[in-house]
């Protein structure tokens, strides 16, 4: 036997040491794992989730907001996507040289872009090249007077620099870290900062590069120029019609100023989920979380959106011209995640084109040839809405993108027709436990599990009954859920059409 | 406290959550936070056993690590094969391989029954090619462990390489290549692998719709013969498994796996570097973004250097927002999301310094411009100890990450084990990123990052971003035509700038002698031992005279000079056999100096070329005489020679100047000797007599 691999980490005063295997023993498997689920809600109705995992002494840290693109305002999409990246910029006191000429230096920056904007609307070349420097002026003068990456700093230093991450989407924002578990007490002063008191510095250089992650992601990227237009065709009047990364004309126009009222309009923390897994002490924590947060407002009444979308009257069909090779994207209205159909439909899906011998590969690639890459997911572009079921394909090379796009639907025809398997449908129940155990194993998956599921369904036990929901499935079901939505008036096709041959490469 | 406001009082809302954030009980500032002191964590160390053969005489590694608290098992399977050794008129070949595999079937089962078989147990498989390894990873419920190594076994022991499922596999990588066109990361990466290894490297090329389509099924079949067998795999579990029962179900579907033996050498990659920045652009019409992307050599994970450099990439561009190219190109410029350096690999063989940034089209020469600054400005400063510091702790901050999981530390000790790396590796890697100072710093990137020479590639719109790279650097539109500098017909450029770097071809084309006092340091399986020496060589006679105090503490001394030969020992001198004065006239006529020193007599009998690994060749009449590889500077970085039928490699690793003139001043002789130069004096005087005993 060769002597032990220790791994010490550095610049950390010793304290105790732990030989350990990276996760707790086997006793109880899931409902041991559910039980040791801990539920805190401050009085403010801020929700904290606890799983404490012996082992390795980390924490992962997980902050769910029920916010995304969907409550931005008309003409200010994007605007949650751009809050996000502001709630790294730090507090008055983290980041700032001097925050009282900072302060007066942000208020000269919204006053320049004020300006800005109005010569833009009436005036002449001469006075918006006036105005556009005095906003640049602007903008220097308060630059000088930022600490950069305060924030992001902290965190990194501490051992978040390989997961400090948020993301955003339709209908939620996520802010993650995972730390050293001696590091809990810092994560609670930076969340605090982070929500109680952020400032939003930088603000207009940040919509510069918010503008370049639109250009890489929408602008360059084939699948997502084609995305975004097929959500613009499939929807007409819910907010999953809008892209969440934001329009350019909007992220080329929205200020610091509403950037504010958007925060304040929607950071309630009623509205917030945390989960916090690994090595942690209930007992410790959970006095903490009351200091930290329990004398946060509960803030404004957490709203819904009430718009309803038209059901779909006819096939809508949308071709975008890109530089690129063709896609075709089919797109069905579905219901929301709490609806009755829901489980049945993702167990459909599954077994249409999730899976390595699914009904689309085997008939569209494996047998006929008609296609690259064929796959079917739901969800787009969030799921706590009515919703859209996805059947994307990448034709193989010659194939035109007809026949591909037939093929799809006869397949879906025939699987709605028959009915899966016993097989199939066993095989994809048995894959739906598997992914379950799958997003229980890292401390970073399961406190993103538990805070969707607590946000979405109201309760994360549900994350936990999913196998008994999946396990009542049966074929009936799939063909009667396929029968229901999956048809041609509900519908909307996407294309993309290749703009020209493409030249680029090597 | 009030931390929201209603919409009305908006105005205020910023101020007055401000003001309601400071609660008097919680510390001011981080710094009052008083986090208690880490556990200290040992990882937990895999169980080591053994795959043994049917025949029992043979055995491959078996590393289980356990973690029961799920029913899930991950299984790893690492063959030292990979995309290096496909041949070298079929590129892709090693992924078309893969599809074969996967997708091909056995005599047991056909690929369909093996994928349904997969789906309807949950079974996640991966297959993939990397440049050392094939690479078979799976997660499965507990349960299905046997059924699914089985098959993976089965599959291994006689795979089919069906011909339906390898046109399938052959389209969608044709597919694939295509479509790479549209990602200008992808071109990006594959343009740069191109410019700095050169086209007929294995490190350079890519696969083509022509090399792939090429590939016959007696290619994959010939492919798998030769590099996957039990001799050639090391196996991994973790999870929810003992020992014994791993141990038990590999024996089981592997052991029945063929010998292929030993596998052969991989090339070592020679990277370019142009003797002033030079920018290639790969066109890709329509797209409003250009992505960036620098490149140039990296160094070997156990080179003095590796430390340095890893921090100063975390300085510089490294280990998310805290660096220096973020805060200037992105902060506070707003001229791109992603933008950042570091280097990949290094475990195997030197890796590969990056730097990227995808930036708006009329932006993109502001934007290369501010990260070569920023990188370039490192290279004459010493970096202030307290950003070292700050760098240091992000980097080993995370280092905990890294094992949080049983499949992580399974990785990780599977990294160790094919890499045939002490268990020590990992920490002593830690301990030297520890002792990083801001001078080893500069050092190591005066070394290894060189101003003014570097490597960019751009993809975006040719017409619109070329005017705004003129303004910054030398621009060459990339196509499939476009000369490569590292290509064959480009050696002799390879040699004058090598001559440039080195302070011009004059100067050694007028060395006629030299003088040095060196110490080997010889690595025996019994120990170590130092020898000093000395030496006198001169070129016009090759001469050398060469005393050495020896183990023993006796000093030796040999004499070289016309023919002739004779050793100087305790007991007296002796001459020297004729074969004895034919092995050291071969060793003299070899030495980097003296090559160096007719390379710049544009000797005609020489000829020289860049073999299929970029290497410098230099050859004779009576064959080659020596290959050589050049550093990021274009200095010698290595030289191979045959020496009594044997291949013999010198690193060179440090180099030095003595009165200006450069010389190596640390280099290795094979494997186990290193010799660090401590005087080294060119066109010495020679007194009379030296070359007499």
């Amino acid at each position: 036997m060769i002597s032990l691999p220790t791994v010490f980490i550095a610049g950390l005063l010793l304290a105790t040491t732990v030989t350990t295997a990276p996760q707790s023993p086997p006793e109880g498997g899931l409902e041991k794992l559910e039980a040791s689920v801990i539920e805190h809600q401050l009085e403010n109705g801020w929700t904290f989730l606890i799983v404490p995992r012996a082992g390795v002494p980390v924490v992962s840290f997980h902050t769910y907001i029920d916010v995304g693109g969907i409550f931005e305002d008309p003409g200010a999409t994007g605007m949650a996507h751009m809050f996000e990246h502001m709630a790294f910029k730090g507090s008055r006191r983290l980041g700032s040289k001097d925050w009282s000429l900072e302060k007066r230096a942000l208020s000269d920056v919204d006053k320049a872009y004020a300006g800005l904007e109005a010569v833009r609307l009436a005036g002449s070349a001469g006075a918006i090249s006036q105005a556009e420097a005095r906003f640049t002026s602007a903008q220097d003068r308060a630059a000088r007077l930022v600490q950069p990456e305060a924030f992001s700093k902290l965190l990194e230093e501490a051992g978040g620099s390989g997961s400090l991450n948020a993301s955003t989407s339709a209908e939620e924002t996520n802010y993650v870290v995972s730390l050293p578990s001696n590091r809990l007490e810092l994560w609670c002063w930076l969340e605090r900062e982070r929500f109680a008191d952020p400032v939003l510095r930088e603000f207009y250089k940040e919509r510069d590069a918010v503008l370049e992650e639109r250009r890489m992601r929408v602008e360059s990227d084939p699948f997502g120029a084609l995305i975004e237009q097929l959500l613009g065709t499939a929807f007409t009047k819910h907010p999953y019609r809008r892209p969440v990364i934001g329009y350019a004309e909007d992220l080329t126009r929205f200020s610091r100023t509403q950037a504010e009222e958007f925060y304040a309009k929607n950071y309630g923390v009623r509205r917030f989920t945390t989960a916090i897994v690994g090595d942690v002490d209930p007992k410790t924590l959970v006095p903490m979380l009351e200091s930290y947060f329990g004398d946060f407002e509960p803030g404004p009444e957490p709203t819904t959106v009430d718009i309803v979308e038209p059901t779909q009257e006819a096939e809508r069909r949308v071709e975008v011209e890109f530089p690129a090779m063709p896609i075709v994207i089919a797109a069905w209205h579905i219901p929301g995640k709490s609806h009755a159909d829901t489980t049945s439909l993702e167990i459909g899906l599954s077994i249409l084109g999730q899976a390595q011998a699914s009904r689309l590969n085997e008939s569209l690639i494996r047998n006929r040839g008609l296609g690259a890459e064929i796959g079917s997911f739901s969800g787009l572009p969030g799921d706590r809405y009515p919703n859209l079921a996805v059947v994307y394909g990448i034709p193989a090379p010659g194939v035109p993108i007809e026949s591909l796009e037939a093929g799809i639907f006869e397949v879906m025809t025939k699987l709605q027709a028959d009915g899966p398997t016993d097989e199939e449908l066993a095989g994809a129940k048995t894959r739906a436990r598997a992914n379950l155990l799958r997003g229980l194993a890292s401390n970073e998956d399961l406190a993103a599990s538990l805070c969707e599921w607590k946000s979405k369904s109201g309760d994360w036990h549900n994350l936990f009954r999913q196998t008994e929901v999946v396990a009542a499935v049966t074929a009936k079901d799939i063909q009667r859920v396929f029968a229901k939505y999956f048809t041609k008036d509900n519908r909307t096709i996407a294309t993309l059409v290749p703009l020209q041959e493409t030249t680029g490469g090597l | 406290m009030k931390l929201s406001r209603p919409l009305a009082a908006l105005a205020l809302c910023i101020a007055t959550l401000a003001a309601g954030a400071q609660n008097a009980e919680l510390p001011a500032s981080p710094s009052e936070i008083k986090a208690p002191s880490f556990k200290t964590f040992v990882a937990q160390p895999p169980t080591r056993l053994e795959v043994h053969s049917a025949s029992g005489d043979f055995a491959a590694p078996l590393l289980i690590i356990e973690d029961h608290q799920l029913p899930l098992v991950f299984g790893l399977l690492l063959f030292e094969a990979g995309s290096l050794r496909e041949p070298e008129d079929k590129s892709g070949l090693a992924d078309l391989y893969v599809e074969g595999l996967r997708e091909g079937g056995c005599s047991e089962f056909t690929g369909a029954e093996f994928n349904s078989w997969l789906d309807s147990h949950a079974v996640e498989l991966s297959m993939q090619m990397t440049q050392d390894h094939l690479r078979i990873s799976f997660s499965c419920l507990r349960e299905d462990l046997e059924g699914t190594l089985l098959r993976v076994g089965q599959l291994l022991r006689s795979p089919a390489f069906d011909g339906r499922a390898v046109e399938v596999g052959r389209m969608q990588i044709l597919n694939g290549i295509a479509r790479a066109k549209e990602d200008s990361a992808e071109l990006a990466t594959q343009a740069m692998n191109r410019v700095l290894f050169g086209n007929t490297s294995h490190f350079g090329r890519s696969a083509t719709a022509a090399s792939v389509s090429s590939i016959a099924i007696d290619d994959l079949k010939k492919y798998h013969d030769s590099n996957v067998g039990l001799d050639r795999v090391t196996v991994g579990i973790s999870g929810d498994v003992t020992a014994a029962m791993g141990v038990d179900i590999a024996t089981q579907a592997l052991g029945g796996l063929g010998l292929v033996g030993t596998a052969s050498a991989l090339p070592t990659p020679v990277f370019w570097s142009p003797e002033r920045t030079t920018i290639y652009v790969v066109d890709r019409p329509g797209v409003p973004q250009t992505e960036l992307l620098l490149g140039g050599i990296g160094v070997r994970i156990d080179d003095p250097s590796h430390a340095p450099l890893t921090l100063w990439s975390y300085v510089v561009g490294a280990g998310g927002m805290s660096n220096r190219i973020t805060q200037r190109v992105r902060t506070d410029l707003g001229l791109a999301y992603m933008v950042g350096c570091g280097f990949s690999g290094g475990l195997a063989r030197p890796g590969q310094f990056y730097a990227y940034c995808g930036t708006r089209n009329e932006a993109v020469g502001d934007a290369l411009s501010e990260m070569l600054e920023v990188i370039t400005a490192t290279g004459s400063e010493i970096i202030p100890k307290e950003e070292l510091n700050a760098a240091r702790a992000r980097l080993l901050g995370s280092q905990v990450f890294r094992y949080d999981s049983a499949d992580e530390q399974l990785e990780r000790a599977m990294t160790l084990q094919v890499n045939a790396l002490p268990s020590t590796f990992w920490e002593t890697n830690l301990d030297r990123l520890r002792q990083v100072t801001p001078s080893s710093v500069a050092m190591a990137v005066r070394n290894h990052i060189p101003p003014a020479r570097f490597l960019c590639v751009a993809v975006g719109p040719a017409d619109e971003i070329i005017p705004y790279l003129e303004t910054v650097a030398n621009v060459v539109l990339l196509s499939e035509d476009t000369p490569i500098a590292n290509s064959s017909k480009d050696a002799q450029q390879a040699i004058d700038t090598m001559f440039t770097v080195l302070g011009g071809k004059e100067r050694w084309r007028d060395l006629t002698s030299v003088y040095t006092e060196q110490v080997a340091k010889i690595t025996y399986k019994a120990g170590t031992a130092e020898v000093p020496v000395l030496q006198w060589r001169t070129f016009e006679p090759l001469q050398i005279r060469m005393r050495q105090r020896m183990m023993s503490g006796l000093f030796f001394t040999n004499v070289i000079s016309k023919g002739e030969g004779w050793l100087q020992a305790p007991s007296g001198v002796s001459s020297v056999s004729a074969d004895s004065i034919q092995v050291w006239k071969t060793q003299m006529q070899r030495w980097i100096y003296y090559t160096l020193h007719r390379l710049a007599q544009d000797e005609s009998s020489i000829t020289v070329s860049i073999d299929s690994e970029g290497r410098i060749v230099l050859t004779e009449d009576s064959g080659q005489l020596c290959w050589i590889t050049l550093d990021s500077l274009g200095r010698p970085a290595s030289m191979g020679v045959e020496e009594r039928g044997a291949s013999k490699v010198y690193t060179y690793e440090e180099w030095s100047e003595a009165d200006g003139f450069p010389y190596i001043s640390r280099f290795k002789e094979g494997e186990n000797q290193t010799i660090e130069v401590s005087k080294f004096v060119p066109n010495v005087e020679i007194e009379e007599g030296t070359f007499s005993l």
